[in-house]
């Protein structure tokens, strides 16, 4: 590429997340402000929160047009555009459990590099994930195994969705702006969201009193997203220096959620919440389940076949 | 991008410009969005017009837009408005200005059932205009009061604003619920002793100097007009309720639901399904059109810096709280002016919640005096969606110069509510503070 | 000729229209039937949200060009309503047509190219089980805009041609 020059550049950046919520003030601070400061100057952005340039459900199309020369987004928003590569690149039920092994199936098993060829398609740089704290899961009952699972009524989609009717539950997509007056009501009994201090900034505690242990989904991840040929122009100390912000913005949002969700935690129980656990035996039996689901997606494309392949072999390597 | 000031002043020029000139709304909002993204943004940008039209036309929760309207068709053309109305006549024959007050009835209910606004204000405007006019009411009175009763359903819960607001200031969605009833029933009182008190002063303009008193046998009889409407609140808010629907699904029993009235009663043909279908088309993209344009614009001014200009305008203002307090509500009332509602709790929710906070005021009252704000803005010229809904549905003999006048004083009544909440916290805290 | 072939254009804006506008019952339907599939029968349906606001999105880009026909995108009267009718027909044909081919030009546009893209990659629903045409759907926008600018072009002929018919009611 282009070696280092005294051109400057100003971006557009829309979060996935609303102004002051952890990920979203781990991009202001570790992203954005730590690479101006590393760029001394010479890339400057403009944060929005969620929803102010663009719905989240055209950031492909928003990113790759140039409407933002950057984005953080969510793959499973787009696995109807490019294929369950899409949710094997956010994290499947099943597979990895923490923040470290997702790391490093990314970063040193290369499964980085296969997101960036399959996002490319779309006409977006994949610059990385940005790991977040689990998406989990609250109901009106304690779901303590897989038979609580018989008859519920789960707010839930993609291959979550098809997990839980496997265990017997009804899986039903609400926008979020329903969720609450859903769970108040019991239009559903249970909802899966975000980690706790974003159920809590929901108000979801007060109106589903369960908190589900270990969370359906542990580890996982949104993207930043860059416009091909936004991210093409710049020079190469520039891009390198673009990589390293977001993997520290990655585990910014890891530490902030942390902290915060500790607290929100007991705020919830202090609230009447309760932990409902399940068990560690069945909790693999329903992983097994789980893990059945996303095999199949080998069968789906190239793309979906070697993730799923690379997938496998990490978790071999694990021990699973 | 450019100066933000230098933005706003096209912005507000360039809409109130082209208002004035008689450009139909949806393209005055429409073409200006995309001018000035051009122009002060870069051309890429233009690509949030088809995503907002997108994305607002398959929203789930404007669904409840067309099934309320085809709801309120079907009870219009079916004459079950006109003897609901006749039930309302029977009662309040002598009370001058009791169709009106019926009418603040029916719009708190209507803004229990609904969880957006717009749904309430076409609606009601279908079933309570025409039947006010032709009962010898003025048009001020029949206007300002659909106007104005439309606007009460995002702060009487179900509420989408209170859900958009509490997610991006953090506050907590079902004190947020709480806090808007009393405040909701707080105002309906004050535009009901408002209207009954026009009636005793101006009966000529409420109902008419003649006064004919029914005869409890006809008040009796007329009951029978109450029982589909009533069955339809019973089974919209009862399907809720009950957690059979969600609040947008709800939408689709009232629809269903008048339809099955209407069929049961023998009032309905093909021809008048025809009629409700076309009626519900030609209201829903009036609506549709604006909604698109309007998020278009909003859309360009968040992303031209409007919050770097609310900041520099509220941070670091050393004055007694309340004065940063009620400069904070002027400016929203500004915005409101020419905004739509989630714009602005975009561009200004994250800005001044945390202020307010911090001069130790309570989020949640804050928040419901927040949407009381975003309720006068759908009544306030030159932009205010209840004025266009209303001047949509209204016959050709009403202009948008008499809905305008005729929202003034109801603006004013929530001027007023505003001031008492401001005084009386509790009126807002009573019920979280018990609830919660 | 001129007066036939506006006529014509007319003609099928409304039939679309009218088409379009019966497209709220099978939403009604939809919803309803969603309601009580999970309600009684605990079997919530994958599709019938999702293809009920695909619904709606057809009748507002197919049923618009009928609305704006006849007229129902309503306007700020103050002065619009004092003014003759050949100063109201120079304000549609200057400024009010400058904004709204500006505006629906850009639909047309790029919401064609958003519509393109979308058919190429046969994009689907991510949302529910169904995986749904979204392409169809998107398809609806730059169809819209073509039959909105027909509207509009109409409606500025009848305008100079001192023709009060109410656009499009065959
Ligand atoms: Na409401
Ligand atoms: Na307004």
């Amino acid at each position: 590429g282009p070696v280092a020059s005294e051109e400057s550049y100003h971006w557009q950046i829309q979060s996935n997340l609303n102004a002051g919520e952890p990920g979203y003030v781990a991009v202001e601070k570790k992203f954005v402000e730590l690479a101006e400061e590393m760029s001394g100057g010479r890339i400057t952005f403009d944060l929005h929160p969620v929803g102010a340039l663009f719905p989240i459900s055209e950031g492909l199309e928003a990113v790759s047009t140039g409407l933002a020369q950057m984005a953080v987004l969510t793959g499973g928003y787009y696995s109807g555009k490019m294929g369950p590569i899409a949710n094997l690149e956010m994290g499947v039920p099943g597979s990895l459990r923490t923040p470290m092994e997702r790391y490093n199936f990314f970063y040193k098993k290369g499964f980085i590099d296969l997101a960036r060829e399959a996002y490319a398609e779309q006409g977006v740089f994949y610059l990385g994930p940005q790991f977040s704290p689990p998406w989990d899961m609250m109901s009106k009952k304690p779901i303590t195994g897989m038979e609580d699972f018989e008859g519920l009524k789960v707010r839930a989609f993609g291959i979550e969705a098809k997990w839980y009717e496997k265990m017997g539950a009804s899986a039903t997509f609400l926008d979020g702006g329903e969720i609450y007056s859903a769970l108040a009501t019991g239009v559903v009994d249970a909802a899966r969201w975000a980690s706790p201090s974003g159920n809590m900034n929901n108000s979801f505690h007060e109106v589903a009193k369960y908190y589900m242990q270990p969370s359906p989904m542990p580890v996982p991840n949104n993207f930043f997203a860059v416009n091909m040929s936004a991210w093409k122009e710049l020079p190469d100390d520039l891009k390198a220096i673009l990589e390293e912000a977001a993997i520290a913005a990655s585990f910014e949002y890891l530490a902030i959620s942390a902290l915060e969700d500790a607290k929100a935690m007991q705020d919830m129980q202090a609230a009447g919440v309760e932990v409902s656990r399940i068990p560690p035996e069945e909790w693999r039996k329903m992983e097994a389940i789980a893990r059945d689901l996303w095999q199949d997606y080998a069968e789906a494309d190239a793309y979906a076949k070697r993730g799923v392949e690379m997938l496998n072999a990490y978790l071999e390597e694990l021990g699973r | 991008m450019s100066d933000p000031v230098l933005v706003t002043t096209l912005l507000f020029g360039g809409l109130v410009v082209f208002l004035a000139i008689g450009v139909p709304i949806a393209f005055a909002l429409g073409g200006l969005s995309a001018v000035l993204i051009a122009t002060m943004w870069n051309v890429d940008g233009l690509n949030l017009l088809p995503m907002r039209a997108f994305q607002n036309t398959s929203s789930f929760q404007f669904l409840a837009i067309p099934l309320f309207i085809f709801m309120a068709s079907v009870l219009q053309r079916s004459g079950i408005a006109e003897t609901l109305y006749n039930t309302m006549q029977s009662f309040a024959g002598t009370l001058r200005g009791g169709l009106a007050v019926g009418t603040i009835v029916i719009c708190t209910l209507f803004a229990a059932m609904a969880g957006i606004s717009g749904a309430a204000t076409i609606a009601m405007g279908l079933l309570a205009v025409p039947a006010m006019l032709e009962r010898g009411y003025a048009k001020g009175i029949a206007l300002g009061s659909v106007a104005a009763g439309g606007s009460l359903g995002i702060l009487i819960p179900p509420s989408v604003t209170m859900i958009v607001y509490g997610l991006i200031s953090g506050t907590s969605i079902g004190k947020l619920y709480a806090g808007g009833v009393l405040p909701g029933l707080l105002i309906a009182g004050l535009f009901i002793a408002y209207l009954l008190l026009r009636g005793w002063l101006q009966p000529e303009m409420a109902g008419g100097t003649e006064t004919r008193r029914y005869s409890w046998r006809e008040k009796l009889v007329s009951l029978k007009g109450l029982i589909v409407p009533l069955g339809l609140v019973v089974a919209v808010l009862g399907s809720i309720l009950g957690g059979l629907a969600s609040v947008t699904e709800a939408a689709a029993v009232g629809a269903a639901g008048a339809l099955l009235a209407a069929g049961v009663q023998r009032r309905l043909g093909w021809g008048l399904i025809q009629e409700v279908c076309n009626e519900t088309l030609l209201l829903s993209c009036m609506i549709f059109w604006i909604i698109i344009g309007a998020s278009a614009l909003s859309t360009f001014y968040t992303a031209a810096g409007a919050s770097r200009l609310i900041e520099s305008l509220v941070l670091g203002l050393e004055v007694d709280r309340y004065v940063i307090l009620i400069g904070i509500l002027g400016l929203l009332l500004a915005l409101g002016m020419v905004l739509d509602t989630v714009g602005i709790i975009m561009i200004t929710a994250p800005i001044v919640v945390p202020i307010v906070t911090k001069l130790g005021f309570d989020p949640v009252w804050f928040g419901i005096l927040f949407i009381v704000n975003m309720e006068i803005g759908f009544l306030t010229p030159p932009f205010g969606y209840n004025l266009f809904y209303l001047r949509g549905v209204s016959p050709p003999s009403v202009t948008m110069g008499d809905i305008y006048k005729s929202v003034l004083p109801f603006v004013m009544l929530m001027l007023l509510a505003t001031g008492i909440m401001l005084v009386f916290h509790d009126i807002i805290l009573f019920l979280p503070d018990r609830l919660f | 000729m001129l007066d036939l072939t506006f006529r014509w254009i007319d003609r099928v804006i409304a039939g679309i229209g009218r088409a379009a506008a019966l497209l709220v019952l099978v939403v009604i339907a939809l919803v309803v039937y969603e309601i009580i599939a999970r309600g009684a029968f605990n079997m919530p349906s994958s599709w019938a949200h999702e293809l009920s606001t695909w619904l709606i999105t057809a009748l507002i880009f197919l049923g618009g060009p009928y609305a704006l026909a006849k007229d129902h995108f309503v306007r700020v009267d103050i002065f619009y309503g004092q003014m003759g009718s050949r100063t109201r027909a120079i304000v549609d044909t200057t400024v009010s047509t400058a904004l709204f081919l500006i505006f629906v030009g850009v639909l047309l546009w790029l919401g064609g190219e958003l519509a393109l893209r979308s058919i190429a990659i046969d994009e689907r629903s991510a949302t529910g089980a169904w995986g749904g045409p979204v392409w169809a759907a998107k398809s609806l926008l730059p169809i819209g805009a073509v039959l909105l600018v027909l509207a509009w072009l109409s409606r500025l002929y009848r305008l100079w041609a001192g023709d009060e018919r109410d656009g499009g009611s065959a």
